[in-house]
């Protein structure tokens, strides 16, 4: 994992930050790359999470990762947000920021949710001046996800991975590539992974996400609850094979366990990062 | 209509759905959104859904206490009213369940108070873990006040530190919560209590105070000189952080125990002399959350 993109350095294997793991981190210590902190959760604070945050970022390399910034709605850029979100960046010298190609609210109201994007030369327009317009404000890449949605819009003239690669292009951002989004995303629309992870411009790829979903009633839901499912691990060693060799983050976030547990995850993606070499 | 305007459309219809403003439109939504093996009404009910369970999660997050004495089902069920007129009002959820308490106060169940202040002291508990911290009362600066400075000094209170006067002793019912000892669908036992709340590093404490002290420690907060009701003797030993137990007294002497700094060692006591018939004669106060003395 030598090779730098943007120049940003390559962490190698790290876990989301989670509240009940804290003391178990600063106490032990654990082998560890990095860790992906949930910026909206440590921006409007100025307690104890940023506390231990701090602690945890001297201590470890640390980048952002926000659900807030609604890059795709047609409300205006929140600049309060943006101020508050470089603020954070530069209070522990995170690596890069990322957040998702989604929109999360619209008219001044915020549903707190990843919102779908039509895939239409329009939106991509609207999306990349935004992109541009907050890596201007940030003075650095922005770096975007692929979202697990539940619905497509009829009016979508671009397919999900042809308007990523243009957006990313357009506006010259990384990608944070989530192989579990991709993955269900594959099932819940039906397509074929492999042939869309082929289509994105994986040089771009500044770091990857793995997590587990649940089933639903007749979906997968992207719950972030659960082990990372066989599938995904074989799809993520397939995106490392092309080419998408950045650092990977394990996430989880609904009936979290022992950080013991997430280390287990992280062996497994070293392990497939290994097959994959 | 150009693009902007049709995805600003497109993301209004949605929204509209999600926040249930209005109502499923099979035919629109099949016209607006691919079915699949899923039909489009389907796939618009699972952000409609993913909505509201987002916020109910939220509110169980900081309400563990009041949702553990109204059971999950009807804590459920009060969230989702309080849903419906809440919208989030920002990109932050930190804050979001800060009315809760006045949403439940306005209900008209018999549960209603003793549920609005068990929510209000949780609700000070999720305040004292974001709120700043502040900077800590030093002994020694305290220590430094002249006599003459004492007459005007002011404590300035943490950001962290909340006092409640209930009708409920919900400190008391808090306690056994946590302590796993109060049955679900139990309320704080009716009766005036008084409880502050304040954060020093990591940890939130939760102190009962004696009722009869309640004006005065609000007082204290609101930034009243100590002159204004009481002189002050002050022991170097006393170790003022984040809790400090402070002994009252009607008797005591402001003097005495400045010029003898060591006494009292290893106790944590401020003395303080009332120069009016107290209310009580002597109490213990918990004193806490005050950040420095401003004069």
């Amino acid at each position: 994992m030598d090779t730098e993109r943007f120049g940003l350095p390559q962490l190698g294997f790290g876990v989301g930050l989670r509240t009940v793991h804290y003391e178990h981190i600063l106490r032990e210590q654990p082998r560890l790359g990095w860790f992906e902190v949930l910026s909206d959760n440590y921006m409007h604070t100025k307690g104890r999470p940023l506390a231990f945050l701090d602690q945890i970022a001297d201590r470890y390399p640390v980048a952002l990762h926000g659900v807030g910034l609604s890059i795709g709605s047609t409300d205006p850029l929140n600049l309060d947000y943006l101020a508050q979100l470089k603020a954070l960046r530069d209070r522990v010298d995170a690596h890069w920021v990322s957040d998702h190609i989604c929109w999360t609210g619209v008219n001044g109201r915020y549903g707190h949710d990843l919102y779908p994007i039509p895939f239409t030369e329009e939106a991509l327009r609207h999306v990349a001046r935004r992109v541009r317009q907050v890596q201007d404000y940030l003075e650095a890449p922005l770096v975007l996800e692929n979202p697990s949605t539940y619905l497509d819009f009829r009016g979508s003239t671009l397919g999900e991975a042809e308007f990523i690669a243009a957006l990313l292009e357009e506006a010259d951002a990384g990608l944070l590539l989530d192989v579990n989004n991709v993955y269900v995303n594959s099932r819940n629309h039906g397509f074929d992974p492999l042939e869309y992870l082929k289509r994105l411009p994986l040089q771009r790829v500044v770091q990857l996400h793995v997590a587990g979903h649940s089933q639903a009633q007749g979906y997968l839901a992207d719950t972030h609850s659960a082990p990372v499912a066989a599938p995904v691990w074989a799809l993520l060693e397939q995106a490392v094979r092309l080419g998408a060799r950045a650092p990977l983050l394990v996430e989880w976030d609904a009936d979290i366990p022992s950080f013991d547990v997430l280390q287990s995850e992280v062996a497994l993606a070293e392990a497939c990062f290994a097959r994959a070499s | 209509m150009n693009g902007q305007h049709e995805l600003a459309g497109l993301q209004r219809w949605l929204f509209e759905r999600v926040l249930d403003a209005a109502p499923a439109d099979a035919e629109a939504a099949a016209a607006l959104v691919v079915s699949g093996h899923l039909p489009a009404t389907d796939r618009v009910e699972v952000y409609r859904h993913g909505y509201a369970a987002r916020l109910v999660e939220c509110l169980e997050d900081d309400y563990p206490a009041l949702q553990h004495a109204l059971g999950a089902g009807p804590f459920e069920a009060l969230c989702r009213s309080f849903i419906q007129g809440h919208p989030p009002p920002s990109p932050s959820l930190n804050y979001y369940g800060a009315p809760l308490a006045q949403f439940i106060a306005a209900r008209p169940e018999r549960w209603s108070q003793p549920a609005s202040e068990l929510a209000q002291l949780e609700w000070a508990l999720v305040e004292a873990i974001h709120a700043e911290e502040g900077e800590r009362l030093d002994s020694a600066a305290l220590g430094r006040l002249s006599p003459e400075d004492w007459s005007r000094a002011r404590l300035v209170p943490s950001p962290t530190l909340r006092l409640l006067g209930t009708r409920h002793a919900v400190a008391d019912h808090y306690q056994a919560f946590q302590e796993g000892s109060v049955a679900s669908e139990h309320w704080p036992s009716p009766g005036e209590s008084a409880v502050a709340v304040c954060r020093r590093e990591a940890d939130v404490w939760r102190v009962r105070i004696p009722t009869a002290l309640t004006p005065l420690l609000s007082s204290l907060i609101s930034g009243t000189a100590f002159c204004a009701h009481l002189t002050i003797s002050y022991t170097r030993s006393m170790r003022i952080s984040m809790m400090r137990r402070v002994p009252i007294s009607s008797a005591g002497s402001a003097a005495s125990a400045a010029a003898n700094p060591e006494s009292n060692a290893g106790t944590a006591s401020l003395t303080l002399r009332l120069p009016n018939p107290a209310p009580i004669s002597t109490v213990e106060m918990v004193a806490f959350g005050m950040t420095r003395p401003t004069i």
